[in-house]
């Protein structure tokens, strides 16, 4: 299902997303690969935004790791037992499809005009 | 944007390991749980992982979009690459830190990202709060 849908997301791109190379574009100049890390970390909001994203990503890959766990804990689940294992699956990927559901309307939704009167001023 | 997409991330992360329910008194997640008189810790734990999900949801696209804008042209890919990177370096440490602390302490490791998306919203601040944002979000 998911490599279904990453299939279609290429050859959409493929047809639809301009080339936004140009032959006039400047050429890049190649950089070992710690290099090319220290030169993108030195410079100071894009180097802040990456590390805003690490981490931000470092605290959803938590979560997504033990949302199932809490939930099965804090709802008096016990993993041992057959049945309240997999009750624990069905309500844990229950969960990560309404988290799914909520994030794609956010991100489809309010988010342009979220960032046209917030601005990136906050 | 991104400083209060990572508040209202660290909010939800330090409320989810305080809501508590139980399954054998009030049953499984259901629409007729939920509408019912029975279902207020699970509206609770909805409500708490609709936030998460908007914090989360809310950070990405501001974020890469400033990326790409502060970003000559012929440097984007570079420097997306290594965003996209530090994701999935994110990803790898993510779940190293989250079981060992889980084990010690179911909460631990939602307080500890809780903290963690605080201060970084507090730190990065001033940094990034002089910026702003062009009226086109690039699609990423």
């Amino acid at each position: 299902m998911a490599s279904a849908l990453c299939t279609i997301n290429l050859i959409l791109a493929c047809f639809i997303l301009k080339e936004s190379w140009t032959p006039a574009a400047e050429h890049v100049p190649s950089r070992a690969r710690f290099v090319q890390w220290r030169q993108t970390l030195q410079q100071p909001v894009v180097g802040a935004l990456v590390v805003i994203f690490f981490l931000a990503t470092f605290c959803f890959a938590t979560f997504e790791l033990t949302l199932g766990l809490l939930i099965s804990r804090n709802f008096g689940l016990d993993l041992e037992n057959h049945d309240d294992l997999h009750a624990a699956r069905r309500i844990a990927g229950t969960l990560f499809m309404y988290c799914g559901i909520v994030g794609a309307l956010v991100q489809g939704g309010p988010i342009g005009k979220l960032v046209k009167t917030f601005g990136e001023r906050n | 944007m991104i400083i209060w997409s990572l508040v209202v991330t660290g909010a939800s992360l330090a409320l989810m390991p305080l809501v508590h329910g139980d399954i054998h008194l009030h049953g499984e997640l259901s629409w007729k749980l939920l509408f019912s008189s029975n279902g207020g810790a699970w509206w609770a734990l909805l409500g708490v992982l609709a936030l998460l999900a908007i914090g989360t949801g809310l950070t990405r696209p501001p974020l890469f979009g400033l990326l790409s804008n502060l970003t000559p042209a012929n440097e984007q890919g570079a420097t997306l690459g290594i965003a996209q990177g530090a994701g999935s370096l994110a990803r790898i440490v993510g779940p190293m830190f989250a079981g060992p602390f889980f084990q010690a302490q179911p909460s631990l490791p939602y307080f500890a990202c809780a903290t963690i998306a605080i201060a970084t919203a507090l730190v990065f601040m001033n940094r990034i709060g002089h910026h702003t944002q062009p009226a086109v979000t690039p699609n990423l």
